[in-house]
């Protein structure tokens, strides 16, 4: 089998809770990540979605080291990720790169989008030489759909979809090979959602850049990846193509999901409404983490963690001890 | 979620006709509100549907008499509560109308509550102020309440602050104080936004039930064509301050007519995960001090005519109930 | 593929950074801030040129011409004392300038000293937090806790009174509000979305914070130093007053007008002057900053050169 292009394994990351005393921290610890393991091709789409503080964000900082993960390791076309020095990653992650969801708080207001965009050259000052830098800002621009003018004006004079825009240049600049989307146009307008969209698109079929695409919302994570993972309270609960976790979900939580989503099409009777809330991050429910809001739950879920099986394919995994049951 | 008959007798709670509000700021008026006007009837849901800045919110903010003026000016032909003229309500009386018989309840709910007080002080602080009752009777019949937005154990937790509450049940705190004296009209300014799918889906139900057994119309005001598509009998479309769309929801959703409702269903992804490649309206809204005198929505249409950024288009007819404020309307269809 | 290109901005022409010219212009709308900045360009300029401003030599003493009050005539002919004289018959025109020389001198280099050892400590320890945070924090803890005036005196005392002393012990009693206001605003600028941008490609901490930190907090750091700087001359009266600052024959506001309370009934211009003084510099600085504030802001700045 070919080295993926990226692959994680046991990804775990806490956060310990300051109480703000100063000479002794407190024992809370959230989990944010805890214990995931992805795999992603050149050129492909990952599709991460759950709901807030399941882990999907984190997930995206702790890949790109902008925070350092607790635990597990990750291969960059088969280089230790978290094996490297701050210095040595620096090279690394030219190839892997952001665009964040609020699209008024990832540009900095005091620096023209010229400057913006051109910040990776100045990093990397041996990558473009000086005189070419101007051109080649001119050409991210228009990739993204923006008048080279653009480079001399600053954040505050564009749309939330068009600094959005300015932020997917921002991460062309040094021709990435995967790039983290974490929630790129949840912040945005219908219809300016659909642009970004499609210009994320367009951008993969001519680079063959690879996504992890994070989301919660499941048409546009539907529309745009080829494969899927559902996160629920830091684990990944189902994972596997987009039409075997949309069309024949098998996690109780995926289904829920599904069934919230709002959709004219379906009729209201199969919806399933979950009971209470997400429970608290820093004290996960014994076993199966969802089974204080699954309907399927035995006391065989609270004693044992269901690990992650395969179902209708051998791509196609979830981490249920009732999987496999109808109803 | 089931759907209501339409409620006999077309009993009409609420009427706006040619609303129109605009902000003075530094930067030129802002004309957010320029001739807008729709009905509700007795036990409906009617969504507001628009992208930010269409004026939908601010239209509910009119209605409910708390807009700050200035820096909003605001008038309207008519705004009606049942036989009660909104236009013409003293303060007091508007005092005494809002919270009793239209309530509202806001995208974000922390920001709706008052960190320094519980919950059940904040639920029952609507009979105090408006039925002058007990301490102890309002804390009981906060606690009714709470049971009523399913809130786990409400006995417990009614004396429980909202930083103690998740955003799901924060908004259930909202939506409990909202009913509290059983309005007839509960207006729900992007109720769901700020929350989780699985939780929006708790909320909604929860609107739902309420909204049968006491017959309150909801005016839903919303940007996700879906939930709208799913909760509402009848909806009214926003583009840059004017209503471009209205009629029953099934039709519209089924058949949009005008330009505008027709790119905002094209730039959703599919329902059954077909992957067709979307269709953005191009360009972004207009700026709101400086509208055109034709179509707002001339320089996004890809059927713009001459005619169209000379002439306004008034609200016209087109099928059923269904009625669109677009020259070509009869013309248009989702391609 | 195909993009439409959008040329659509939100706001033409203000992309341009601004000229002077229009910074002037806007200055001209805003009648208050330009008399501030009329007085302070008066103040610096007698302050720097005070042997060529000065109407007389503020040394010079005359008993016979004691605690005259404002726009008395001179012993000479022609002679005016536009602002009266002192308990010594010094002109206190000439005072008041050479004595605001030695105020403004302090404040500055004091608060000068102190924003610059401050915001380095600040922006150390909110960026990197960990144990150097601790470390920083505590000692801004202690330097709270602690009587400051009751440290300077002390300090003063073992190291004797004078001008540079009396700058560093400022500068060292004063680091901490710097410190506490530059890693409050650190702490969350370090998780915006445009730091962790700057990050993901791969700029280095010191890039960071010199582009996009610094640039960012810069505004309110500008109006806590005119703050800090009006606290210090007033700082300066005081341990003046006490005795270990400014030694006579040299003066300052403060020491003005420590020597002139006791005169306050008979010769109220002997306190009341530099005391204006004092208020109107710390007033247009203050108005000064907060223009400045609004007008480097990018978002806000249209407004005021439009």
């Amino acid at each position: 089998m070919d080295e993926p292009l990226l692959r994680v394994e046991g990804l775990v990351k806490h956060y310990r809770l300051d109480d703000g005393s100063a000479f002794r921290r407190s024992g809370k610890t959230i989990r944010a990540v805890d214990g995931v393991d992805l795999t992603l091709a050149a050129g492909e789409t990952l599709g991460v979605v759950g709901e807030s503080g399941c882990g999907k964000s984190t997930i995206a900082k702790a890949v790109l080291r902008l925070e350092e993960p607790t635990a597990g390791r990750a291969w960059f076309r088969g280089q230790d990720l978290f094996g490297f020095s701050r210095r040595a990653f620096r090279q690394v992650r030219r190839e892997l790169q952001i665009v964040f969801q609020n699209p008024y708080a990832s540009l900095n207001p005091r620096m023209r989008i010229g400057d913006i965009i051109g910040e990776p050259f100045e990093v990397f000052p041996d990558l473009v030489p000086g005189a070419d830098r101007k051109r080649r800002i001119g050409e991210l621009l228009e990739r993204v759909g923006l008048s080279p003018a653009a480079a001399g004006r600053y954040p505050h004079e564009f749309s939330g979809g068009q600094r959005q825009r300015i932020g997917i240049a921002r991460a062309l600049a040094l021709r990435p090979a995967l790039i983290v989307c974490d929630e790129p146009v949840s912040a945005l307008d219908v219809s300016v959602q659909a642009q970004i969209i499609n210009l994320l698109e367009d951008i993969q079929k001519d680079s063959g850049v690879a996504y992890i695409f994070i989301a919660h919302d499941l048409t546009v994570v539907r529309h745009i990846s080829h494969r899927v993972a559902v996160m629920y309270l830091g684990r990944i609960v189902e994972e596997g193509s987009v039409e075997d976790v949309f069309e024949r979900p098998t996690h109780p939580y995926t289904q829920a999901l599904l069934s919230a989503a709002p959709n004219p099409a379906r009729s209201h009777d199969s919806r399933i409404i979950l009971a209470g809330d997400i429970p608290d991050p820093s004290d996960p429910p014994s076993g199966c983490r969802f089974r204080t809001r699954c309907w399927k739950a035995t006391e065989l879920c609270a004693r044992e963690e269901p690990a992650l099986a395969p179902r209708t394919s051998p791509a196609h995994r979830s981490a249920c001890h009732h999987a496999a049951d109808h109803g | 979620m089931t759907r209501e008959p339409q409620a006999q007798g077309e009993g009409r709670v609420l009427e706006v006709a040619d609303l129109w509000v605009e902000f003075a700021t530094p930067g030129g008026t802002v004309y957010a509100v320029n001739g807008v006007g729709f009905d509700l009837r007795r036990g409906e849901t009617l969504a507001i549907l628009g992208e930010s800045g269409c004026g939908k919110s601010v239209t509910a903010l009119a209605v409910m008499g708390i807009l700050r003026a200035p820096p909003a000016r605001f008038r309207a032909r008519t705004m009606r509560l049942g036989e009660v003229d909104l236009l013409r309500a003293s303060p007091a009386e508007m005092r005494s109308i809002r919270g009793a018989r239209i309530a509202m309840i806001f995208q974000d709910p922390f920001m709706s509550l008052n960190p320094t007080k519980t919950v059940g002080q904040q639920i029952g602080e609507v009979f105090r102020v408006h039925r002058g009752v007990s301490q102890a009777e309002a804390r009981r019949l906060a606690i009714g309440l709470m049971e009523r937005v399913r809130i786990p154990s409400a006995k417990r937790r009614v004396d429980d602050y909202p930083h103690q509450f998740s955003g799901g049940m924060s908004q259930r705190i909202m939506v409990a104080s909202a009913i509290a004296l059983g309005p007839e009209i509960l207006l729900a300014d992007e109720p769901t936004t700020a929350l989780d799918v699985t939780v929006q889906a708790q909320i909604m139900d929860i609107l739902a039930e309420l909204r049968r057994e006491s017959g309150m119309a909801v005016v839903l005001i919303t940007h996700d064509l879906r939930l709208a598509a799913e909760t509402a009998e009848r909806a009214a479309v926003m583009y840059a301050g004017r209503i471009v769309e209205t009629g029953p929801m099934a039709d519209i959703y089924a058949r949009p007519r005008h330009p505008y409702t027709i790119g905002l269903l094209r730039s959703l992804p599919d329902d059954e995960g077909q992957r067709r490649r979307l269709h953005p309206i191009a360009g972004t809204p207009p700026v709101l001090s400086q509208l055109p005198a034709g179509c707002a929505f001339v320089p996004r249409c890809q059927w713009a005519q001459a005619r169209c950024s000379r002439e306004l288009p008034p609200m016209r007819p087109v099928a059923g109930e269904q009625a669109c404020a677009c020259h070509f309307a009869s013309e248009l269809t989702l391609a | 593929m195909m993009t439409a290109i959008d040329h659509t901005t939100t706001d033409d022409g203000a992309g341009q950074s601004p000229g002077l010219w229009r910074y002037l212009r806007a200055l001209a709308r805003d009648p208050v801030t330009l008399l501030a900045v009329v007085f302070l360009i008066v103040l610096a300029i007698s302050a720097l040129g005070a042997e060529l401003v000065a109407p007389h030599d503020p040394t010079r003493l005359s008993l016979a011409m004691r605690n005259k009050p404002p726009l008395s005539p001179g012993l000479l002919e022609g002679v005016t004392h536009y602002l009266g004289t002192d308990e010594l018959g010094r002109d206190l025109l000439s005072r008041l300038i050479f004595g605001g020389r030695v105020s403004i001198a302090v404040g500055l280099i004091g608060a000068l000293f102190a924003g610059v050892f401050g915001t380095t400590l600040g922006l150390i320890a909110g960026y990197y937090r960990g144990r150097t945070d601790d470390a920083v924090m505590r000692a801004v803890d202690a330097m709270a806790a602690l009587p400051t005036l009751l440290i300077a005196l002390f300090f003063l005392f073992v190291v004797g009174a004078g001008f540079w002393n009396l700058v560093i012990v400022l500068a060292f009693v004063r680091w901490r509000v710097f410190a506490r206001l530059t890693r409050g605003m650190v702490l969350s600028l370090r998780e915006q979305p445009y730091v962790l941008a700057a990050k993901a490609i791969g700029a280095s901490d010191t890039r960071i914070i010199f582009r996009h930190v610094l640039p960012n907090i810069l505004s309110p750091l500008m109006v806590l130093f005119t703050l800090e700087v009006a606290v210090l001359i007033l700082a300066e009266a005081a341990l003046s007053f006490l005795g270990f600052g400014i030694q006579p024959p040299d003066s300052s506001w403060g020491l003005m007008i420590a020597r002139g309370r006791e005169y306050l009934t008979s010769a109220w211009w002997l306190v009341t002057l530099p005391g204006l003084a004092i208020f109107l510099t710390t007033l247009g600085l203050n108005l000064v900053a907060a223009w400045a504030r609004a007008i480097t802001d990018p978002v806000q700045r249209w407004r005021w050169l439009a």
